[in-house]
């Protein structure tokens, strides 16, 4: 979701609602073989590519900071984590959801935290966007 | 060409087979390295050497150590790079589980020397199947 807000897919100022969210290419439609893979999402209004990854992996950050430093890469990548952006109701529902594979039960939730992280997503991308200026 | 083998810790099993790869032995008593809690931190490279080409040779250490070797070619296609900068191979080898064990146990109880001691110990009761990734590598 931070990616697309980054990206000028999600409307700024307004809590999208459940549609627009299922419109998100990925929103809730990964597999375990997703995990890894970097997946473009949109450009930003300065031409910047805008990218995910999902490493299932809560404390993954360092490892990729270092591994973009060893590849050299580290000035041309900005890696952003919005791991700490993830509460509890997204938590849950990503687990029902992707890891017992029951999206019924875990999509509600997914919805209903992803409003609640979309104020804080959208300040982080405001950070983002600054610090890269 | 970067060489980065991968495990649960990057002081453990994984720096025993970068040692094969660079045909190092193991010296337990003034190795800099092996089992040293200071060094063992989670995504967080450790040099080992140089090999025969002059090829750096890395460890880290991190939980899902396998999506590592995705990670890199996605970075590298993403950068529109047309070869490799980085081979990245995972050591797994049976018993990795207990090591991290010994050494979260040793992290969290603040009583690393012990712990690390032991994970010390049964990694190198295992030193001929972790060594045997090593080699195949080399080769």
């Amino acid at each position: 979701m931070a990616a697309n807000i980054h990206a000028g897919k999600l409307e700024k100022g307004k809590v999208p609602s459940k549609e627009d969210m299922m419109k998100l290419p990925l929103f809730d439609k990964t597999t375990p073989d997703d995990f890894g893979r970097i997946y473009y999402v949109g450009s930003d209004q300065k031409g910047n590519e805008i990218y995910i990854l999902g490493t299932q992996n809560s404390n993954f950050e360092p490892a990729l900071r270092s591994l973009t430093a060893l590849m050299e890469l580290d000035k041309e990548f900005v890696l952003v984590c919005t791991m700490s952006y993830v509460n509890v109701v997204l938590r849950l529902g990503g687990f029902l959801s992707r890891r017992m594979s029951c999206p019924l039960l875990g999509r509600p939730f997914v919805i209903w935290g992803s409003k609640l992280a979309f104020p804080h997503l959208e300040k982080l991308t405001e950070i983002v966007k600054l610090e890269s200026l | 060409m970067i060489y980065l083998f991968t495990g649960r810790s990057g002081v453990f099993e994984p720096l025993l087979a970068a040692y094969t790869y660079l045909g190092k032995r193991v010296k337990e008593e003034d190795e800099p390295l092996f089992a040293r809690a200071e060094y063992d931190r989670e995504g967080f490279p450790v040099f080992v050497g140089f090999d025969r080409e002059g090829n750096r040779v890395y460890t880290m250490g991190v939980r899902n150590y396998k999506l590592l070797e995705i990670i890199c070619a996605e970075l590298d296609e993403v950068a529109g790079r047309n070869e490799k900068t980085m081979k990245v191979i995972p050591v797994e080898v049976k018993g990795e589980k207990l090591t991290v064990f010994f050494t979260w146990l040793g992290q969290s109880l603040h009583l690393t020397k012990p712990f690390y001691f032991l994970a010390k110990r049964w990694v190198i009761s295992r030193k001929k199947l972790i060594e045997e990734g090593g080699r195949n590598i080399a080769r």
